[in-house]
């Protein structure tokens, strides 16, 4: 059972005899030790409220108020109601831009995903050069996502990078192909990278939470006949969902806002292939005097975020531990 | 001042955003800005000036050539020059100028911008220094035109620039070929070469995507002519008009012949650097680029890079009936005085100083590779060192616009939505999701609703 | 809890048929991971006219003067500098921020949970470019533009989000007899929270210090929307230095790029070592 529940049954008032009041001023007294431990839980939570208050929440409410008006980015800004989301619901970029991203979720929660429990199974396999191996696979997360781009594009590029090379010894697949120059081929080019980067962020946490799985589970298992596989599939998967299912979470709502690998490779191109929703919000936000319609699809998009919350939180509600 | 368009003018847009969050302290600038320094007698006091600059030898050679010449010539003003980031500069500006923070002489990265700030009342009216100067006959007579607001004058451009073909001179003698003078001759080159496995021009997007409006430029100017761009620009031509719709047509016939880049797909994936080398080593004739391109080729043409050199050519006119050259302006960036200034009139001393050392220019123009002004030069003004095909070039592109005839760069003269359309919508046409004349249609939509809007920067007028 | 069963000395030997296989993949695994930064390692020693010509093999003439060149153009002294306060100030106010309200989510009953929660993805699912303006024109008022303070709190409030989620996750798997027992014996919520719930879960601790490390020292939009002053800008905004209008020197950035990542490794393998220690020393042993 999920610890919260625990702890929510143990200082619920209603059951158990030993947390019955008896009188009124045991139940005076209890509740005011309630609120107590309330106000301090909250007292916990205040630092983060409060930068993120001032940081994000409040500036994002003046966008909030932008999005129901027609401002261009100057000048005065006048009210229109949701004018602005209707427009949006007819938006053929935009209804493109959510295909775009919904593509980009279904990539990232299975491929990425797979290899870096595949990549932490594997460590956790391996004996030597654990070290050598972590490091290796963590380097391409650590590189700035501009030299990323920059040396990627120079390796998929048909004239003069992989293709140049498989050209010399005679293999001439790669001459026509282009990776981010085709319509076609620059959205899952892009997402391509971007996993190659966020590979190694998977699977560090993957790792870290595979590290804290009990070891007599395993123990018990092996005794039990398991060989390495299953011990796996019945030991360590359910010892991380906490993490998996966090990180499901995280990579389903990152899908949303991604930005910097379709903005750096292809700004959107080539011909709005790559123009995932961020990248059309920065496009019209910035370039297309827009604001108030700019501000409409911002709100939208944490919109859809939020519902995805909400799935999330109903499905761990009925039970489902992550 | 050297401002390298591109990134300037792209991130700056991000201001515009900004600006009408500072809308009601425009109205505070306004009304307790009037202007004009010390009362009478000559101009006087300290002038504050941001220049967006990052470059350590830029910064310490603007302030010895520009500042310190001035001050030392003008004992009764002082120029305070302060170097902000290139990226950060304009977004700076606009969160000052409306608090009244802001320099006395305002920068920004083209007419269109200027413009948000002339509708906020946060520039001033320069006409009685244009007057007392006498600028009418130092500026090119489109440079002051392009500062005009409903009439009145509010910003000089700080630099121009142009569309041109590049060409490697050496493949060309080798070949025995001659620069086009006309359409036929033009696309019979471009044959000649793709028939040689050479790609006609060197092209791509890669590196920077607005550039397919380069060449929306160049067929809108040199296929459509400058007064049909004229006429559509001021609302009096639509852009559906089959003129401008064969304009796209035919240069996505171009593109789809392989003649940009060697083919559409390679169009978008090429980026400059690689481009340069081929284009230097004969792997392509030509570059239909800016005037800006003057400054990269130092690092691939001659020994050691290579065996090879350039030269350049107008683009010629893709129709008949057009004059010939045909040379769009660009305009990269402005320079006004802002309205809370209380020193204007020693500012204007400063930009007249500014714009009346025509070899001051020149010099920087060979030291740094700096942009020219819009004032009139002579040969003689040209000091030796600089690259005799850049003083050609501007000496003919003088001559030429100082005739009136002069085309219409889209990232100058455009207003904002209508340009990210000639680039955004050209690309579509580039991959056939769209057909030129739906381009056209989307164009004039839009374009229709800025005009309205009265965002439309304001246009020259030639004598064509 | 049973260690081992009398008669066994040792665990049995974990030597198995496929462990080779496991080493081929991993090892095909690191080149994939590593083959592009050694395409950088490359470029980063050669010319710009010669990366033009020969972008992925070895440099035919090695320019080790890119580095130096591009420390100096770069100004990399004065931006890793700052990158440093930056990166150490993000990571603990981090570690501080995110750790109590962790702790509160899982260990404090905290009302309105839900709520909480549901915040918490709201708020790093706010693209922002929602936010970014607004809170330019907020900053520059208060004195924190130009600043790296300012700089700091805004990654603090960026990437709590997610920390508090994964440490909420690594809290969660941690039993309640700790703290329960602890809190018996006399102990407030902040001690049971330093002493009991942080050693508990220190791979969550420096997982997420690490990650949040890297996202603070490459960083990029904020740092440069915010910090327009040279002496104060953090080494993301180096690569600036490299691009003019539409020319970028590839060989210098490259360097400079090699560069700052040196100390992110070096700073991950110290953490890494510390990781598998921390992992062994304490851990859930009954």
């Amino acid at each position: 059972m999920p610890l919260e529940q625990v702890t929510s049954s143990v200082s619920s008032s209603s059951r158990g005899a030993l947390t019955q009041e008896r009188t009124p001023a045991r139940r005076a007294r209890r509740q005011s030790l309630q609120r107590r431990r309330g106000l301090i839980a909250w007292a916990f939570m205040l630092p983060f409220l409060a930068v993120s208050a001032f940081v994000v929440l409040g500036p994002s409410l003046s966008s909030f108020y932008y999005s129901l008006t027609d401002w261009t980015g100057l000048g005065a800004a006048h009210f229109i109601g949701l004018a602005n989301f209707q427009q949006l619901l007819a938006d053929a970029d935009f209804h493109k831009a959510i295909l775009f991203n919904l593509f980009w979720m279904a990539w990232f929660l299975t491929i990425p995903m797979a290899l870096g429990l595949f990549g932490a199974f594997l460590l956790s396999q391996i004996k030597r050069f654990q070290m050598f191996f972590r490091a290796a696979y963590f380097v391409p997360y650590i590189i700035a996502s501009v030299v990323n781009a920059a040396i990627w594009e120079q390796i998929l590029d048909p004239q003069q990078g992989l293709a140049f090379e498989l050209d010399k010894i005679g293999i001439h697949w790669l001459d026509k192909v282009f990776f981010f120059g085709d319509q076609h081929l620059a959205l899952p080019s892009v997402a391509f990278v971007d996993s190659w980067h966020f590979w190694g962020f998977l699977l560090i946490f993957f790792l870290a939470a595979m590290q804290s799985v009990d070891k007599d589970l395993y123990e018990a298992a092996r005794v039990d006949g398991a060989n390495r596989w299953r011990q796996f599939w019945h030991v360590t998967l359910p010892g991380i969902l906490p993490v998996f299912g966090i990180l499901v979470l995280l990579v389903t709502v990152w899908s949303l806002i991604t930005f910097e690998y379709p903005y750096i490779i292809t700004q959107g191109g080539p011909a709005g292939a790559t123009q995932i929703l961020t990248v059309l919000l920065y496009q019209d936000a910035f370039a297309n005097n827009e604001a108030g319609y700019a501000a409409a699809m911002g709100i939208t998009i944490s919109i859809i975020a939020i519902a995805i919350t909400l799935v999330y939180q109903y499905l761990q509600r009925r039970g489902v531990e992550i | 001042m050297y401002l390298p368009v591109s990134r300037r003018r792209f991130l700056a847009q991000s201001g515009q955003f900004a600006l009408g969050a500072s809308a009601a302290g425009s109205i505070l600038a306004a009304c307790g800005g009037s202007q004009s320094s010390g009362g009478s007698g000559k101009p006087s006091g300290t002038v504050k000036m941001w220049i967006g600059q990052d470059d350590a030898k830029r910064r310490q050679y603007i302030k010895t050539h520009d500042i310190d010449a001035f001050n030392k010539t003008h004992p009764d003003i002082t120029m305070d020059v302060s170097f902000k980031p290139i990226d950060g500069i304009d977004r700076l500006i606009q969160v000052a100028l409306p608090a009244g923070n802001g320099p006395d002489l305002v920068p920004t990265p083209g007419p269109s911008y200027a413009l948000q700030y002339i509708t906020a009342n946060l520039l001033l009216d320069i006409d009685k220094y244009a007057q007392q100067y006498n600028w009418k006959s130092k500026f090119f007579p489109w440079a002051l035109d392009a500062g005009r607001v409903n009439g009145k004058l509010y910003s000089l451009p700080t630099s121009y620039e142009t569309m041109l073909i590049y060409y490697n001179s050496t493949l060309f003698q080798q070949k025995g070929w001659k620069p086009p003078t006309n359409r036929s001759e033009f696309e019979a080159l471009a044959e000649e070469c793709m028939g040689q496995g050479i790609v006609p021009f060197m092209a791509g997007s890669a590196d920077w995507r607005p550039a397919t409006e380069w060449f929306v430029t160049v067929f809108f100017n040199n296929y459509a002519g400058p007064e049909a761009v004229y006429q559509a620009l001021t609302g009096k031509l639509p852009w559906t008009d089959p003129v401008f719709v064969d304009a796209i047509t035919l240069m996505n016939n171009y593109f789809q012949k392989g003649w940009f880049g060697g083919g559409v797909k390679q169009y978008f994936t090429n980026k400059f650097d690689p481009q340069d080398a081929a284009f230097a080593q004969g792997k392509a004739a030509m570059d239909m680029e800016g005037t800006w391109a003057f400054s990269n080729w130092p690092s691939f043409f001659g020994p050691p890079h290579s065996n090879t050199d350039y030269n350049w050519m107008p683009v010629p006119p893709l129709r008949d009936g057009l004059p010939n050259p045909i040379y769009p302006l660009g305009i990269g960036g402005t320079i006004s005085i802002s309205a809370s200034s209380k020193v204007a009139d020693a500012a204007a001393e400063y930009l007249d100083w500014y714009y009346s050392t025509p070899k001051r220019m020149t010099q920087e123009m060979a030291d740094m590779d700096f942009e020219a002004l819009p004032i009139y030069v002579k040969a003689s003004d040209f000091p030796s060192n600089i690259n005799p095909r850049l003083r050609d070039h501007y000496l003919s592109i003088n001559d030429a616009t100082s005739k009136g005839v002069f085309g219409y760069t889209t990232w100058t003269f455009w207003p904002p939505k209508s340009d990210v359309w000639t680039y955004q919508g050209m690309d579509k046409v580039l991959t056939g999701n769209i057909t030129p004349a739906q381009y056209c249609a989307q164009l004039d939509s839009i374009f229709k609703k800025e005009l309205q809007q009265g965002v439309v920067p304001p246009i020259p007028k030639g004598s064509i | 809890m049973k260690a081992v069963s009398a008669g066994q000395r040792k665990p049995r030997s974990r030597l198995n048929v496929l462990t080779p296989v496991y080493y081929i993949i991993a090892a095909v695994l690191a080149f994939y991971a590593l083959g592009p930064l050694l395409v950088l390692i490359f470029d980063a020693l050669k010319s710009d006219t010669e990366i033009g010509l020969n972008p992925l093999g070895p440099p035919l003439h090695p320019l080790f003067s890119n580095f130096a060149q591009a420390w100096e153009q770069g100004d990399l002294g004065t931006t890793m500098r700052n990158s440093v306060i930056i990166t150490g100030g993000t990571i603990l106010g981090v570690w501080v921020i995110a750790g109590m309200a962790a702790y509160a989510l899982t260990h404090l009953d905290l009302p309105g949970k839900n709520g909480v929660f549901a915040y918490l993805i709201v708020s790093f699912a706010i693209p922002f470019q929602l936010f970014l303006v607004p809170l330019y024109f907020l900053f520059s008022r208060l004195h924190l533009t130009d600043n790296l303070l300012g700089l700091i709190i805004i990654y603090w409030a960026v990437n709590s989000p997610f920390a508090i989620l994964l440490l909420r996750s690594f809290m969660l798997s941690l039993p309640r007899e700790f703290s329960d027992a602890a809190r018996v014996d006399g102990a407030n919520d902040l001690q049971v929270l330093s002493r009991i719930v942080v050693p508990l879960s220190t791979p969550g601790f420096l997982t997420v210090g690490l990650v949040v490390g890297f996202a603070a020292w490459n960083e990029f939009t904020y740092a440069v929307t915010f910090i327009q002053d040279n002496s104060l800008m953090p080494v993301s905004t180096s690569f600036l230095a490299f691009q003019q209008a539409f020319h970028s020197y590839w060989g210098l950035m490259d360097a400079a790029a090699l560069i700052i990542i040196l100390p992110v490794i070096v700073l991950f393998l110290i953490l890494q070592r510390r990781f598998i220690e921390g992992v062994s020393a304490g851990g859930l042993r009954g």
